[in-house]
């Protein structure tokens, strides 16, 4: 089995938060998300560097929010999941679960104990 | 209160940030602040933005610094730019012609001021041996004894690869077929024509001298005296003796020290071989091997000097210097007498290229004043094209090339307007510059260059204040013209009157230090003397018939005989001062019984020649005491009166005799220099000159009456006739030239000031017009107003006095120190400057002023 899309694991929590926000997702809501729920400091910069990676290879695509007074009166842009970055995500999982179903039931039994 | 990110941070990101990504960016660690604000407090959110933006630092998001915008339509937009330029050039008349104007004289000034500097640091740079070539002197004349060059060639081969001694030994009388004619005769070593590069048109250079008695010639006299130039094989008379020509030389580059007309060989007058010490007059030129250290070999050669003619030199040990033949026309280092031709001046040639730049640095200050001073003007234009999305850059090119249209435009103008006036500054300067030297390529390439160089100068300021403005509030009319750029113009203002004082102080104190110098008392009378040479070999026997048959002229009243006149005085002897054996030199001059009358030398004690006249022979050893007349510098070297040094025993040349009278100093050299030790010797066996008091009567028919009776007697001389202050005033033509040129070129600096000023106050006026018409309806009077338009440009005269006047007083103070005799600069002399550098501003801004403040406020008022 070869796998079609090149997805890192940063950039699969990036793009997996992208798909859970819906909508409303840009830089500062996805670093949030990483460190207030996933406990996991984080570099901004590298969350938009992320980002951008994630729509170059055509994952997310990108538009410029409405103006607010909120952020100094600067817009947001706001992230959204394409089609392909479903695909991707899709096929980041198949690859986890089948590892998971080939794991022998003891490791973690042993583990247990 | 709302707490903000730090600007510095936000701006550096916007700096190195592309604009795609800022505002994201921006708005993010907005967010991160505020939340950082809460969390942390103020001062930790603060460091925190920082560091995130510094770690925003991306290769992919940096601002890459070439045109990815509008990079097609460039040409396209420089040509509405220029349209543009000319649209505003020609709508705005007055504006235009007095930026033009002012750049129009200001590189014309500069293009003629660099020719002539360029010209006097050019001078000798022609010869091909330049770097070897060096002078000895002995650091004050210009010349050595003939024994110094002889022993250094014999002695130092290796180091010397050429090495010639020159001597002019005043006029000679030629005689071309019947024609008899006066000439300086440059008696040379044959290895001066290796050592210089002066070519040859005629004849072959290594056997010009092969024969004794050759001759080389200029081709200017050769077409003078025989009516064309290959006069090669023929002969012709000097003093009697036959010589024939061996060589033409072409024409002496202008930039040329040394200039002759004529060229002998040194061993033609046997003397000028004779290697006494006292054999002086000599100009020696070596030329080193390449690779000599010079100063090494200065040293080497003066000791050996020194040590082997320790005898004839004395106790003064002989200083011997080197001067590299390139550095001598400026005579960077030092200045000579008895130099070989026509200084120039290192110094002048600084203070000329001061003034060009001083005159190019005022017309930009007029460009930039005038372009900020109108820059409202513009807003409009500049909003429009900011709002249909002109960027900032752009913008900036436009109004630089607005600048470079009015720059080059000058440029081609003042071209045109140089090569008209090359014809009056050749007057001025005393130059003979040609059209062709004006349309050189490397001077036309240097002048684009000065060209863009301006054009940046002059437009960068007003370029960046234009296209900073912003849009929305200009287009709203929010905009107030008269405040922006104000602090700037009034530091040029400043600059500009300040440099203006300057010059106009420069100008004063030249202008007094000349004419002190013109209308100081000689000590004798220049005035209706003429001077006239004479045969005296010839002469012998008839000297006495001869002056009875001049005096027999009622117009002429004196008539008496020297070796050289009073401004020409040249050669000296030792005047021993103590029993020590100290001793200074003492200028002297041989005369007869009335060269004092004749010149009006003013005799304050004792006798002259007419009552006692004692023949005076150097080193004469038969016991005879020969009369001395002395100045009174020479006896105050012995702290005498003039009364107490009657009868005084004195020792020159080792003939001691008591001083029979003292004159009254008298200038016999330039101001620059003090005056001299001076005697009057007697020996009418040694005399050149005739000189003569004429009266102011018939003055032409006495001259040919002069003619007449010198022909009758020699009839071989030519008459060669001078009045004496001709001579005087060639002593100081370097000085009278300089004050043309530079009361000329300060004055052209004065004037463009003077029409920025005018510019920049109609220009003020303007703006403040509405004020002044609601002030008049309100009551004010029409003084009140001037005082109010006015009042701003006088205090910055005032601080432009302030600064000009202590720095010309430096400058000038130290230019005065030249001159051995010189004025003080005084009160008055800088209140003049003062009052007619205020005099200049009021005059400027007078007219201006008067109809502003006189100005109807219906006519103003009624169109709100």
């Amino acid at each position: 089995m070869t796998r079609k899309y090149q997805l890192g694991e940063f950039e699969e929590t990036v793009l997996l938060i992208v798909a859970v926000q819906h909508g409303q997702a840009y830089g500062m809501s996805i670093t949030n998300v990483i460190e207030a729920e996933l406990g996991r400091s984080v570099n901004m910069s590298s969350v938009h560097t992320a980002l951008y990676r994630l729509e170059e290879k055509g994952f997310v695509k990108s538009e410029m929010g409405g103006a607010s007074d909120q952020r100094g009166g600067r817009r947001k842009r706001i992230f959204s999941i394409t089609n392909t970055g479903k695909e991707a995500l899709l096929e980041a999982r198949d690859a986890r679960q089948y590892l998971w179903g080939q794991m022998p039931d003891f490791v973690f039994e042993n583990n247990a104990q | 209160m709302k707490i903000h990110p730090p600007k510095l941070a936000e701006r550096f990101l916007s700096f190195y940030c592309k604009d795609d990504f800022q505002e994201e960016i921006l708005g993010d660690l907005y967010e991160r602040f505020e939340f950082h604000v809460e969390k942390y407090g103020s001062a930790k959110a603060k460091r925190l933005y920082w560091l995130n933006v510094f770690k925003f630092i991306k290769g992919y998001r940096l601002r890459t610094f070439t045109n990815s915008q509008n990079s097609t339509n460039n040409i396209v937009m420089f040509k509405n730019y220029f349209k543009i330029a000319f649209r505003n050039a020609v709508r705005h008349k007055a504006y235009s012609f007095i930026n033009i104007a002012g750049l129009m004289i200001g590189l014309t000034s500069f293009i003629l001021i660099s020719m002539y500097v360029q010209h006097q640091l050019s001078f000798d740079n022609f010869h091909e041996n330049k770097d070897q070539i060096y002078r000895i002197t002995d650091g004050e004349k210009a010349f050595v004894p003939s024994v110094v060059g002889a022993m250094l060639d014999r002695s130092f081969e290796d180091e010397i690869v050429e090495s010639a001694r020159l001597i002019i030994l005043g006029s000679r009388t030629f005689q071309v077929k019947q024609d008899t004619y006066i000439a300086n005769v440059h008696y040379l070593e044959p290895a001066f024509f290796k050592m210089f590069t002066f070519p040859l048109l005629y004849g072959d250079k290594e056997q010009l001298f092969d024969n004794p008695y050759s001759l080389v010639i200029s081709e200017k006299e050769a077409i003078a005296r025989y009516g064309k130039s290959d006069v090669v094989g023929e002969t012709l008379t000097i003093f009697g003796r036959a010589y024939t020509i061996t060589g033409v030389l072409a024409p002496f580059p202008k930039n040329s020290l040394i200039q002759m007309d004529y060229a002998a060989q040194l061993s033609d007058v046997p003397w000028t071989l004779d290697e006494q010490w006292t054999n002086d007059g000599f100009y020696t030129f070596l030329q080193l091997a390449s690779g000599v250290d010079v100063q090494q070999f200065e040293t080497k050669a003066g000791n050996l000097i020194n040590n082997e003619l320790k005898s004839a030199i004395g106790d003064e040990p002989f200083p011997l210097m080197l001067q590299n033949y390139g550095d001598i026309y400026l005579q960077s280092e030092m200045r000579l007498q008895y130099e070989l031709g026509k200084a120039g001046n290192i110094r002048y040639v600084y203070i000329f290229m001061s003034v060009a730049a001083l005159i190019l640095l005022i017309a930009c200050v007029n460009y930039v004043n005038l372009a900020t001073a109108r820059a409202g003007h513009r807003a409009k234009e500049v909003g429009v094209r900011k709002a249909i999305g002109a960027q900032r850059k752009q913008l900036i090119y436009q109004f630089l090339s607005e600048s470079f249209v009015f720059v080059f435009g000058a440029l081609i103008l003042s071209f045109g307007l140089a090569t008209l006036l090359l014809p009056y500054f050749n007057l001025l300067a005393d130059q003979t510059f040609t059209i062709a030297e004006l349309t050189r390529v490397e001077l036309i390439l240097q002048l684009l260059i000065l060209g863009g160089a301006i054009t940046v100068l002059a437009g960068a300021y007003p370029s960046l204040m234009l296209s900073n403005f912003k849009p929305v509030a200009v287009l709203k009319g929010k905009f107030s013209s008269s405040s922006s750029g104000n602090g700037l113009r009034k530091v040029l203002v400043i600059f500009q009157f300040s440099i203006s004082v300057f010059l106009i102080v420069a100008t004063l104190v030249v202008n007094e230090q000349l004419s002190f110098i013109q209308n100081k008392s000689l000590g004798y009378d220049k005035d209706h003397v003429v001077r006239f040479i004479i045969d005296s070999w010839a002469m012998r026997d008839k000297m006495e018939t001869f002056k009875t048959t001049l005096l027999s002229n009622p117009n002429i009243e004196h008539v008496g005989f020297s070796q050289n006149t009073p401004v020409q005085v040249g050669s000296g002897h030792p005047l021993k001062l103590n029993e020590l054996g100290d001793e200074v030199p003492i200028y002297c001059l041989y005369t007869d019984e009335d060269f004092i009358n004749a010149v009006g030398f003013n005799l304050i004690a004792g006798n002259d020649f007419n009552t006692i006249a004692n023949i005076f022979r150097e080193y004469d050893t038969t016991g005879t005491k020969p009369s001395y007349i002395i100045n009174e510098t020479a006896a105050k070297l012995f702290n005498w009166s003039a009364q107490e040094a009657i009868g005084q025993n004195i020792t020159i040349a080792e003939v001691e005799a008591p001083v029979q009278g003292v004159i009254e100093d008298f200038h016999f050299m330039s101001m620059e220099r003090k005056i001299e030790p001076f005697v009057l010797l007697y020996n009418p066996s040694r005399i050149f000159y005739g000189l003569a008091k004429i009266s102011g009567n018939n003055m032409r028919e006495t001259i040919s009456f002069m003619e007449s009776t010198l022909s009758d007697f020699t009839p071989d001389l030519p008459f060669d006739l001078q009045f004496l202050d001709d001579g005087f005033q060639r002593m100081y033509t370097f000085e009278l030239q300089l004050k043309r040129v530079f009361i000329t070129f300060a004055g052209i600096a004065i004037l463009i000031a003077c029409m920025g000023m005018f510019g920049l106050t109609s220009f003020m006026a303007a703006n403040r017009s509405k004020e002044i018409g609601i002030r008049k309806v309100l009551g004010a009077s029409i003084s009140s107003m001037m005082m109010l338009i006015s009042k701003d440009l006088l205090a910055l005269i005032g601080v432009s006095l302030l600064i000009g006047l202590p720095l010309s007083y430096y400058f000038m103070s130290e230019w005065l120190l030249d001159y051995q005799y010189r004025i003080n600069i005084g009160w008055s002399l800088l209140a003049i400057a003062g009052f007619a550098a205020l005099l200049v501003t009021l005059a400027t801004i007078g007219y201006q002023t008067i109809k502003t403040a006189r100005i109807n406020p219906s006519h103003i008022l009624r169109n709100e």
